[in-house]
């Protein structure tokens, strides 16, 4: 099986190069008869290596080629896939290929068909192989991919002003967290000497024996919090979360694949892989927490007031990244890892859904104008509720699983910050659970707030509507693999990729409290939920009225992109015109122009030597003669010596 | 104090006097006069030296037939009115006899000082004696050692004979070749006065400005506008014809 | 000062060259220019001839012969020039003859 690891991203890589190439010739419509295939090759190897690792324990690996070939310095190209990577590649490759089928029926009659066919691929090969690296560096130039094919995507309606600085405002805030992750890349290096991953001399293994080699813990800290700085960036993790509302811009689709299942979870599988340099370091696991936990929460405020569709469900999306975050932070791995997997299935749903309903209500998005679709859109309500039920955390569904299981661990671990994360987690569920139901409430129940004689939805056609089905499947089953908690076959699974982290037993009394908990408050917000938005016994716009300030604080997303204008845009804008009027223009354009302007001067008034009379030019030449004459009596001869 | 040395100064004295008179001469007749007898003078110079020949050959040659042809020359040329016949700045004035009093305290510097000096040689005044004189000794080296230089300088006079008479030529025939009558434009821009659509861009091929003043023409020369730049290719053009 | 020796005849030589160098910057008259020069060319041959009779040598004297040739023909030519401008109804002013400049 190691043999044909280099099938899973090659596949989806020539799928990209062909129809980027013949794409606006040749294939044009047809594009996803080139996609869909490799996408299904990819998902059919995974399948295979996910079986065999179930096999055998250890870890396979590929060798590809040596990129940099410098000395002591060696950077090889390979593949290496132990059971976490397994996880990470069904994931990718389920909720790929179940995008790519949904796209055929979404992006019909699109211009750029050829183009959405091509970038999807290329996302699907970086994430692919972000995810089969064996070392920083690699990781490092996928981790940048991911982030271009999402500016590539986000930014797919290029002719959208607000979609190009959608796909802007994205790339650069990844930038900045890719800033403290080069910077984690750097110290890491020069601390530990390799940029390997694994084996002996691997620098995983290095920093589980860090005292022993003699590296101090406040360099581990350093390299952890640098680290997750990059993990920030591109998991929307506060304060870099503000790029992931406006990705939205891009097409469902987009949304489904890149922020809620892959993309925003490449940061979520690169803490977790470096796990060894985290556990060396209690300030860099707090700092995972508190941001986490905080994040968790800030999210779910934010969605209660939103009033886009898709809005709603990408503030779910930071919300729990939020949750998988303090997850990790309080050294819950295999419940992060839980939780991302499930996470993946329930939110593509989601967005999937939410794709079928703006599709049938004629790209309208907002949910002010929607109302009573059950009607119109069953499979969509069918589906759209299971999703909602599942990342509300409702028993038995997938979502309840993970997310319980990353609250029992926050509560029972080590950390200083545990319960107070634990306690959190539960307010998030919660309020996670509130809007949700807000969205599913305002929706597909109720008197229709549209124009009926306008507008009349349609249910969308089978190329959408199957992945929504087929995504149902997991996400009300995906969760009894990781049952009975702490103790199914998925946490025995991923326990060869997390060796160094102990074993915490779990109490029964223990799991079904918090089970209880998790119900009620998933339950509680269901209800709430239920008495406003559709019995209307408690009035929302009362309640907004009641609080006016905190109400817009919220509408507002916390101003954190008023904040960034004012404190980072501005001045930057202002330097920069600076530095350009200044600077470039009255520096050196200046110094440049004045160069030849004083030599034009001096031209002019050399002009004048120029008289054209033979007369003159004679006295020249005498003169220079009688120059030469003298220099040489001067210089060379022995007239003065 | 011997004879030589009085035929020396003597001799000196008047050509350094008629060359003075060459440059200070207000008639153009003058200066040719006395530069003849400065040539005289430098002909006694040449015999001093032993250079019989070369003293007789520039008194036949240069006085008799080059300033002879000078002074025709003179003679065919329209007498001016010369105002000053200094040059008009008195910058060049003051230079150039500043330039001359300068140089030849150079020279006379290099002159006192002067370290090479050449001996040594076969043309020994026995020698030249035992071949039969300075017009036999010459005839000898001319002909076998600069043979080439002899050939090719009767090449230079044959060219020059050319040149003279081609240069002399009268006025129809010269100007048959020499003069164009016109100068031909093209500094019409390639389409300054026509309408090219702009570039699928929206760019113009080239940056006409349409308030460029157009060139004009001298006195001396009409100006053809032309927009081709093969027409026009000979020389004086249509007018050519006339003879 | 007792006897002629080269020194004697290289002072007359710079003499004369330095007459005809001056007669060149300043009169305006072309003709009296070439004759101005013609005068610079036989103070060289002064010169030349000088040297070679203190080397015993004859190449001095050869050397003045060609030149005495070559200046044969070039006065041919430049009279020539002359002659063809004065024809052509320029002056023969110098300080008129300034096409170098337009």
């Amino acid at each position: 099986m190691s043999d044909f690891l280099f099938l899973i991203p090659l596949l989806p890589l020539a799928a990209f190069c062909i129809n980027i190439v013949l794409g606006r010739s040749l294939i044009r419509e047809h594009a996803h008869l080139i996609s869909i295939p490799a996408v299904l090759g990819s998902w059919i190897v995974s399948v295979l290596v996910l079986l065999d690792l179930n096999d055998n324990e250890n870890a396979i690996s590929q060798r590809l080629f040596t990129w940099i070939p410098s000395g002591d310095f060696n950077v090889e190209v390979s593949l290496y896939a132990d059971q976490l990577t397994a996880i990470m590649l069904m994931v990718v490759t389920t909720v790929g290929l179940l995008v790519h089928v949904y796209s055929v029926g979404y992006m019909h009659g699109d211009p750029g068909y050829y183009r959405f066919f091509s970038y999807l691929p290329l996302f699907v090969f970086s994430m692919l192989m972000l995810v089969l690296a064996d070392n920083l560096l690699v990781l490092f130039v996928f981790w940048e991919a991911v982030g271009l094919c999402s500016y590539f995507l986000i930014g797919y309606y290029f002719r959208r002003r607000s979609a190009n600085n959608a796909a802007k405002k994205a790339f650069i805030v990844n930038r900045i967290g890719d800033l403290g992750f080069g910077l984690g890349i750097m110290l890491a290096f020069w601390t530990f000497g390799t940029i390997s991953f694994y084996g002996e001399d691997g620098l995983f293994e290095m920093a589980v024996e860090h005292e022993a080699l003699g590296i101090a813990g406040g360099t581990m800290t350093a390299i952890g919090i640098l680290l997750f700085i990059g993990a920030c960036g591109k998991s929307a993790q506060f304060p870099l979360h503000v790029w992931l509302p406006d990705a939205m811009e891009g097409p469902t689709p987009v949304s489904a694949l890149i922020h809620a299942a892959t993309m925003v979870t490449a940061g979520i599988y690169m803490t977790a892989r470096s796990y060894t340099i985290f556990i060396s370091s209690e300030t860099a696991m707090l700092f995972v927490a508190v941001i986490g936990a905080f994040t968790a929460v800030m999210a779910a405020t934010i969605a209660l007031t939103q009033n886009d569709i898709k809005r709603v469900v990408a503030y779910s999306t930071v919300s729990q990244l939020g949750y998988m975050a303090f997850a990790l932070g309080t050294g819950a791995w295999v419940a992060a890892i839980f939780h991302l997997m499930t996470h993946a299935f329930f939110k593509g749903l989601l967005f999937l859904g939410c794709g079928s309903v703006i599709h049938g209500m004629h790209e309208e998005q907002d949910i002010r104008q929607m109302g009573g679709l059950r009607a119109h859109m069953p499979i969509t309500f069918v589906t759209f509720l299971v999703g909602a039920l599942a990342n509300a955390g409702l028993i038995p569904l997938a979502g309840f699983w993970s997310k319980d299981e990353i609250i029992v661990g926050a509560w029972i671990s080590d950390s200083p910050f545990g319960k107070v994360a634990s306690v959190l987690g539960l307010i998030a569920a919660f309020l996670t659970a509130l809007y949700m139901f807000r969205l599913v409430f305002l929706v597909f129940f109720g008197k229709p707030r549209y124009d009926t004689q306008q507008i009349h939805p349609h249910e969308s056609g089978p190329w959408m509507t199957w992945p929504l089905i087929l995504l149902v499947i997991p996400s009300l089953l995906i969760g009894f693999i990781g049952f009975p908690p702490e103790d199914g076959w998925f946490q025995h699974f991923l326990h060869h990729s997390f060796e160094h982290v102990e074993e915490h037993h779990v109490s029964l009394t223990m799991t079904v409290t918090f089970g209880v908990l998790s119900t009620i408050a998933a339950a509680g917000g269901i209800f709430v939920a239920w008495m406003t938005y559709s019995r209307g016994a408690i009035s929302a716009e009362a309640v907004g009225e009641r609080y006016p300030a905190l109400y817009q604080f919220l509408l507002n997303k916390w101003y954190f992109d008023e904040l960034y204008d004012r404190v980072l845009v501005r001045p930057m804008k202002t330097f920069s015109m600076f530095l350009w009027r200044i600077v470039d223009v009255g520096v050196i354009d200046a110094a440049v122009n004045g160069v030849a302007t004083g030599i034009g001067g001096i031209s002019q008034r050399l002009r004048h030597v120029q008289t054209g009379l033979v007369a003159n030019y004679a006295l020249a030449i005498a003169l220079g003669m009688v120059l030469l004459v003298g220099v040489y009596f001067a210089g060379f001869s022995n007239l003065f010596r | 104090m011997s004879w030589d040395v009085v035929f020396f100064y003597l001799i000196a004295a008047v050509s350094i006097m008629t060359a003075l008179g060459v440059v200070a001469a207000r008639n153009p007749v003058h200066s040719g006069i006395f530069l003849i007898l400065c040539f005289v003078n430098i002909a006694g110079i040449f015999v001093m030296m032993g250079a019989e020949f070369l003293a007789v050959i520039q008194i036949i040659v240069y006085t008799g037939a080059i300033l002879v042809l000078v002074l025709f020359v003179i003679m065919l040329v329209d007498p001016e009115d010369l105002p000053s016949f200094h040059t008009a700045e008195p910058l060049q004035r003051y230079l150039s006899f500043m330039l001359g009093a300068v140089l030849l305290l150079e020279v006379g510097a290099a002159i006192v000082t002067r370290t090479a000096v050449g001996g040594g040689g076969e043309a020994t005044p026995e020698n030249i004696a035992a071949v039969g004189g300075n017009v036999q000794a010459l005839g000898r080296v001319i002909y076998s050692r600069y043979l080439l230089a002899f050939e090719v300088t009767s090449l230079v006079l044959t060219v020059g004979v050319i040149g003279a008479v081609v240069l002399a030529l009268p006025e129809r025939l010269g100007e048959r070749i020499g003069t164009r009558r016109s100068t031909i434009s093209l500094s019409h821009t390639r389409g300054a006065d026509l309408e090219l659509p702009e570039g699928p861009r929206g760019e113009t091929p080239i940056n006409v400005d349409r308030n460029r003043p157009a060139p004009t023409p001298t006195p001396q020369r009409t100006l053809i506008m032309t927009k081709d730049p093969d027409a026009h290719t000979r020389v004086g053009g249509p007018s050519e014809r006339r003879l | 000062m007792n006897e002629v020796t080269v020194e004697h005849f290289l002072f007359l030589s710079a003499a004369l060259f330095i007459i005809g160098m001056m007669g060149v910057l300043t009169r305006r008259n072309i003709l009296i220019i070439f004759m101005c020069i013609e005068l610079m060319v036989a103070a060289v041959s002064v010169s030349l001839v000088a040297f070679a009779w203190e080397s015993n040598t004859l190449d001095g004297q050869i050397f003045v012969l060609f030149a005495l040739a070559i200046a044969a023909a070039e006065a041919a030519v430049g009279l020539g020039i002359i002659l063809a401008l004065s024809r052509r109804g320029k002056s023969v002013d110098v300080d008129q003859l300034h096409e170098l400049r337009d």
